[in-house]
């Protein structure tokens, strides 16, 4: 049997079950609160903004960790939110459309630094290349967190942010479709191929550790 | 079930998102394959290192208290924002209007300059259409008036003279 691909998966989803989370009714008060900020009334959409500000801000520092930066990308994300909340249908839930502002904010936001960095005449490209192979990796002294933000970093921003929404903010699969705007059966297999890609770079970095540790009590 | 595609539902599986018919295949699988086993102990334990941070906000370092709302600067900017008169683009009719005047009277003259210069060549008088332009006065030319009637030298030696030409020996 052929090994299964994206497009597959993609078909798949006709006769898979349609996304429950799209499908699922609101809370009451979550469609009053939509509703009336649909007709202009800012303090219930401050309510949506203080109902769910710290998740979406913990999210979005999961791809920018800088807090500064994370705030003003969360602040930006609830004000495009309130001037498009006229397109929103309000007989799905907030929630996911809300994280898909945020989720395409914050990437917008890293592909215009990228892009600006491969313009520029000085990079920090290298910086985490270690010049000398002698040289002990400081990275090995930096705490867990650190270091799978280093290694997600190795990995294709379409399946690194599904692997973060499903694994990290353990946004179930239909949730993770709803705020990638793809089908459920598209972020099943783009989870199945992050997760091996995260594998397969957790385990080259774990080897790279060994050799660096090695190294370093030979010369000792 | 091929390994390759056990492997893909290993890599679903260690994150509970198979479903129970795919559950049944993959174990009935591993039952046999010893090699798809290990794979699966190996990719556990890197879903372990995710499943740690699971409950670790990125940047944990910082106090719940430095966290502050968004909300106050949310609604700063929406009043500021609303109380900016909004742009509307107006279609401006005199400039388009007065565009396609011009374009029209550029269009009109071409027209006529190229049916004028096409009467002239029809006329078999092109040399006098350049006459204009020309270093040499082409209607003071002595052109023959018919084919079988040529200029003679006498003729031509007085147009000729300015441009260095002082008799027969310099032909």
């Amino acid at each position: 049997m052929l090994r299964m691909s994206e497009s597959d998966a993609e078909d798949q989803s006709l006769d898979a079950a349609d996304s429950p989370e799209t499908g699922e009714v609101p809370s009451a008060s979550e469609v009053r609160l939509v509703h009336a900020a649909r007709n202009g009334d800012s303090d219930a959409f401050g309510e949506l903004v203080l109902r769910y500000e710290r998740r979406v801000l913990k999210v979005v520092r999961r791809f920018v960790p800088d807090l500064e930066l994370a705030t003003d990308l969360v602040q930006e994300s609830f004000l495009r939110a309130y001037e498009r909340i006229e397109q929103f249908d309000p007989a799905r839930r907030f929630g996911p459309w809300l994280f898909r502002l945020a989720v395409n904010l914050t990437y917008d936001h890293l592909r215009k630094v990228r892009r600006r960095g491969r313009w520029a005449l000085f990079t920090d490209a290298g910086e985490d290349r270690s010049p000398d192979p002698a040289v002990v990796d400081p990275r090995i002294e930096i705490d867990l967190s650190q270091e799978v933000q280093v290694v997600l970093a190795e990995i294709p921003e379409t399946y690194r942010s599904v692997l973060i929404l499903r694994d990290l903010e353990g946004f179930c699969t239909s949730e993770v479709a709803a705020i990638t705007d793809r089908s459920e059966a598209t972020i099943r297999w783009r989870l199945a191929e992050a997760r091996k890609m995260f594998r397969e770079a957790w385990e080259r970095r774990e080897r790279r550790g060994e050799n660096a540790r090695l190294s370093q009590n030979g010369e000792e | 079930m091929e390994c390759s595609n056990a492997r893909h539902f290993i890599h679903l599986d260690v994150g509970s998102d198979l479903r129970v018919d795919e559950e049944t295949q993959l174990a009935e699988h591993m039952g046999q394959c010893g090699d798809c086993r290990t794979y699966h102990a190996g990719m556990s334990k890197a879903m372990n290192v995710l499943a740690t941070l699971r409950d670790v906000p990125a940047g944990a370092s910082e106090s719940s208290a430095a966290v502050r709302s968004v909300w106050p600067a949310v609604s700063r900017e929406i009043q500021r924002r609303r109380a900016v008169p909004v742009k509307t683009i107006r279609f401006n009719l005199q400039v388009a209007a007065l565009s396609v005047c011009s374009l029209s009277l550029a269009v009109v003259t071409i027209v006529q300059s190229l049916s004028s210069l096409r009467g002239s060549l029809h006329e078999g008088d092109f040399m006098r259409a350049h006459s204009v332009s020309s270093p040499v006065n082409m209607q003071k030319f002595p052109f023959p008036k018919s084919a079988g009637q040529a200029a003679s030298h006498e003729q031509l030696l007085p147009v000729l003279q300015p441009f260095g030409v002082a008799g027969p020996q310099s032909f």
